[in-house]
């Protein structure tokens, strides 16, 4: 019994040597250190990006998850420097914390790209790009105001997550744009932490208060499934046009998105640049990193609205519907 | 303490959860009148499902002096293996078809690893907290390595069992209300059942007195891994997609769920009864919020608040119990 | 009738403190085999692993965690279990960096942080040993109305903007040692000499090695209890100082993580779970193990899903080799 233990134990030692053993490989070339925040199906989209970005560069990465730990981003990210990392791209978890770190990075001489999710001081990092999640919101707000036309429509809006700044954002920017429109109910505004099955629960519960619901605001492309789900139940699922259809829309553009649109079940998506945007972010690290300012300092690129009608002539500049 | 003593004070426990949970409906009823409706009673039981499932499993573990932290890794694990295993993915619908085979798979996989969890427990000789701690990172990184951390739609049968409807409930329903009842028949009425928890009151005097202990916790392991698979596979049914994050935190509102309905983490007293309710209590607590439309800010604060009422009134009830009797307390708290 | 509680008691008391005061005793703790052979592979495998930029960065992420998880020593000694300890960091961090931001002093702000935390775990402690709460649901009451307090306040965002000496302070040196690892060192000091050579801290290892024996010992059993939670809590709100300090930064979600990596300090170090075995160093040993396999595993590059299964199966048959070891050198009991 005691010597089996000891075999197993020696067993687990001697695993994770191999696993060390076929660890890292030391290289002379360019490398540029990535540091993701989480990782989760538009992470994953995002971190092919940047490898295809990188890879074009004839640079190597080092890739880093903080899986939502700002003190394990810190340290990833110190441990990037120390490493002598050519440049250092981010998705900052902390957007506060990002600043201290982007100041200790370029003291070190290493430039420090922001990407995606923008620190609260922009200019305590070398470049940022990244979408703009209030005009998103502002987007979906006033689409939502045009499709109630001034008649009375009561609004789901499943918010994405509370301690995010991208989520607070979109969010926050939806109301803004609302504001204005008497008409327009926000009956439930549902805590999701970006997990579908809690929009599927919260579509649920908002439409067995409110079965006139008129529209439904997912500002992530996966929550599109849970909602779905309930429509189906209830009969509900049908093409926009369709007298009973609950007008959606959803922020993202995966290839969940643009196939939702392609279907006819929502009536706007809007888009980020995804590929773009981790283009711009490599380019501008490696420049950076050979002594070029990025101009402009920070970029925020807009979402790219499309929806059923126009999907065909907008598919080329969709990352989801190409991919 | 007597059999007796023990029975009434989970009765007195069952009582002041019972009046929590209709001191919340009552609150939501006046503020939402779609609250107590047979429709949202509908929705409440649904929603309920995977939680009440997954707490009885762990309800027999915590009966054990057991705790079961890799249940919500389970679920992940054995749906990603379930639809990796009898799945096919069509590139130009994007969606991964399924086939009957995925149940056997999935719950059976369930099975397996729960087992896996309590040979780690028997053979090493570890303690249930840090094993399963360590097989829920194991677990968990196993399904994500299948998955690739990829939100993946499904079709095909997978989705019936969480859709299907039965006298206009939901089948999960019934399940779980089947399921409930096949544990507390099995604690109250099953021989096994009573020698589990006879383990779990006193681990010691029951293997002197011959119990076979080792079997017992690979019992209690496997429905508990069983019941995480199911829970998993109701809510992707329901849902109709495997995401990165199923299962995470379940282990959380499980044990909630079976701690708050009076089983005794420390073994030897269980409660499935009080398990149901407590489930029904924390998801009508978010139910009702979203029908009353709440700032979701506030969702946490209520969450956390019912959580401190119920407490309180079990203390209550605990404290009328013990009247006149400060060593019992004493020995009790 | 309590002559016979009274003399296990005492046999408890003095095996427990000859060990842990015994020299050798260090060399008899659980998991430093691993940690040990950890350190090897990792410097010979990973370049810089053993740099001085490295082993500061460790010593970062170390601090917190072996502060936060020495607090949690004392909880867990009584077997008792206190899962507020990631919320209370949260919410104290949050309150002192406003205090630190606004008066534009970091003592002041440290100060308010440790009080939040003594404050919240006075409170913890008052209802669970005056008021008979069950531990485990008031605590996690707390977990989540602490959280969702420290969300309301902010709105979900950071609290940034901190004046420049908190960086400075938390990412710098004291004779070539991170200042932070120097206040972890003086903390585990402290504790460990109120646990082993004060009258109040050999309490806890009899409360927790038998209460019924301790009640009719006339111990100070609910006082030792409420101590427990008042240490835990005030050593959260001291580790949320040392993140704040070390990010330039607070937030709602700071502590989400520290629960679970502080129960597997805890346990990975040997402590019972069901209380009356442990120490400081146990713990201490058990921390620097998750740093270091984190840390390392994280350097490797692997994916942070073949991560997770490599630090499970490490946990599992870590704990397991460490079990091995420590019943082979201190026979068995």
């Amino acid at each position: 019994m005691q010597k089996r233990i000891f075999g197993l134990s020696l067993a687990a030692g001697l695993m994770l040597t191999a696993v060390v053993a076929i660890g890292l490989a030391n290289a002379d070339e360019m490398t540029i250190g990535v540091a993701f925040d989480k990782i989760e199906p538009f992470r994953v989209a995002e971190k092919k990006a940047l490898t295809d970005a990188i890879a074009g560069a004839h640079a190597k990465m080092v890739f880093a998850n903080a899986d939502k730990d700002p003190q394990r981003q810190a340290s990833q990210v110190d441990s990037l420097v120390s490493q002598g990392v050519t440049a250092i791209i981010v998705i900052p978890w902390d957007i506060e914390a990002a600043n201290d770190l982007a100041r200790s990075a370029i003291a070190s001489g290493i430039p420090f790209v922001s990407l995606d999710q923008a620190p609260s001081d922009l200019q305590s990092v070398t470049y940022h790009v990244g979408g703009d999640p209030c005009a998103d919101g502002k987007v979906a707000g006033e689409f939502f105001v045009k499709e109630a036309a001034g008649k009375p429509f009561k609004l789901l809006e499943l918010q994405g997550g509370l301690a995010n700044d991208n989520g607070i954002r979109r969010s926050k920017c939806l109301d803004e744009a609302l504001k204005a429109a008497l008409n327009i109910t926000i009956v439930a505004r549902v805590p999701t932490d970006w997990n579908p099955q809690k929009a599927l629960e919260g579509t649920e519960n908002a439409m067995q208060a409110h079965p006139d619901l008129a529209g439904i605001y997912a500002p992530w492309n996966d929550a599109l499934q849970g909602v779905f789900s309930v429509l189906k139940e209830k009969g509900r699922l049908v093409p926009v046009g369709v007298p009973t259809h609950i007008v959606i829309v959803s922020i993202d553009g995966t290839p969940l998105g643009c196939k939702a649109v392609r279907e006819r079940l929502i009536d706007l998506e809007i888009a980020t640049p995804l590929p773009e945007m981790c283009y711009r972010a490599v380019v501008a690290a490696i420049k950076a990193a050979g002594g070029t300012k990025a101009e402009p300092h920070a970029e925020f690129l807009p979402g790219i609205p499309y929806g059923p009608g126009d999907v065909k002539e907008m598919a080329s500049k969709v990352w989801g519907c190409n991919s | 303490m007597t059999t007796r003593r023990r029975l009434s004070r989970t009765g007195a426990q069952l009582w002041s959860l019972t009046a929590v949970l209709l001191l919340v409906g009552i609150g939501f009823a006046s503020l939402s009148d779609r609250f107590a409706d047979l429709d949202n009673l509908r929705n409440v039981l649904l929603q309920a499902a995977p939680t009440m499932i997954g707490a009885t499993g762990m309800t027999l573990v915590l009966a054990a002096r057991g705790i079961d932290l890799s249940i919500g890794a389970i679920a992940n694990l054995s749906l990603a293996l379930a639809i990796a295993l009898s799945g096919t993915r069509s590139e130009a619908t994007l969606v991964t078809d399924t086939t009957w085979l995925v149940y056997p798979i999935a719950l059976l996989s369930g099975l397996l690893f729960g087992a896996l969890n309590a040979a780690a427990i028997n053979i090493l000789r570890l303690t249930p907290l840090i094993t399963t701690l360590g097989t829920l990172a194991v677990y968990r990184g196993l399904g994500l390595h299948i998955t690739g951390a990829a939100l993946i739609p499904v079709s095909g049968p997978i989705l019936s069992f969480g859709r299907a409807q039965v006298f206009d409930f939901g089948l999960p329903v019934f399940a779980a209300l089947m399921i409930a009842a096949m544990g507390w028949l099995f604690l109250a009425q099953v021989p096994l059942g009573r020698q589990l928890l006879a383990l779990g009151g006193s681990p010691r005097s029951a293997i002197e007195t011959g119990l076979r202990a080792e079997r017992l916790i690979v019992l209690a392991y496997a429905i508990s891994g069983l019941c995480g698979a199911a829970a998993g596979l109701i809510t992707v049914g329901r849902v109709g997609v495997v995401n990165p994050d199923l299962g995470d935190g379940m282990e959380f509102t499980v044990i909630t769920a079976v701690v708050l309905g009076g089983t005794s983490l420390f073994g030897g007293r269980a409660s499935v009864l009080g398990t149901v309710l407590a489930s029904l209590l924390l998801t009508a607590v978010d139910n009702g919020m979203t029908l009353t439309g709440a700032n979701p800010y506030a969702y946490d604060v209520v969450r956390g608040f019912v959580l401190l009422v119920a407490v309180s009134a079990d203390a209550v009830s605990t404290y009328m119990h013990t009247r006149g009797s400060p060593l019992i307390r004493e020995l009790r708290a | 009738m309590s002559n016979q509680p009274t003399k296990q008691l005492r046999a408890v008391l003095t095996q427990t403190v000859r060990r842990t005061r015994n020299g050798t005793a260090l060399l008899k703790l659980p998991m430093l085999p691993v940690v040990a052979v950890a350190f090897v592979v990792f410097s010979l495998s990973l370049d810089g692993f053993a740099s001085a930029a490295n082993l500061g960065n460790m010593a970062r992420l170390f601090a917190p965690l072996a502060i936060a998880a020495i607090g949690l020593t004392f909880v867990f000694l009584l077997g008792e279990i206190d899962l507020s300890i990631g919320s209370v960091l949260s919410l104290a961090s949050v309150l002192g960096a406003f205090v630190m931001r606004d008066t534009g002093s970091v003592w002041i702000g440290a100060v308010v942080m440790v009080a939040v935390g003594a404050l919240v775990g006075a409170f913890n402690g008052a209802v669970v040993a005056w008021l008979r709460f069950s531990p485990f649901v008031h605590t996690l009451g707390v977990l989540v109305i602490g959280r969702a307090i420290a969300m309301l306040i902010t709105g979900g965002h950071s609290v940034g903007h901190l004046p420049p000496a908190a960086v400075r302070f938390g990412r710098g040196n004291i004779a070539g040692v991170t200042t932070l690892l120097w206040l972890s060192v003086a903390v585990c000091i402290v504790a460990h000499v109120i646990l082993l050579y004060t009258v109040t801290g050999r309490e806890f290892f009899l409360v927790g090695a038998n209460r019924r024996a301790a009640v009719f010992a006339g111990l100070h059993v609910q006082r030792t209890r409420f101590l427990a939670f008042l240490i835990s809590g005030t050593l959260a709100g001291l580790a949320g100082l040392c993140v704040v300090l070390r990010l330039g930064s607070a937030g709602p979600t700071l502590g989400d993580n520290l629960l679970l990596m502080a129960i597997a300090a805890v346990v990975f170090g040997g402590t019972n779970v069901f209380g009356g075995e442990g120490g400081v160093f146990h713990t201490i040993s058990g921390a620097l193990a998750v740093v270091m396999l984190d840390k390392g595993l994280n350097l490797l590059g692997l994916a942070f899903y073949d991560q997770a299964v490599v630090m499970g199966l490490v946990i599992v048959f870590g704990s397991a080799l460490g079990g091995y070891l420590y019943r082979r050198r201190t026979g068995p009991g």
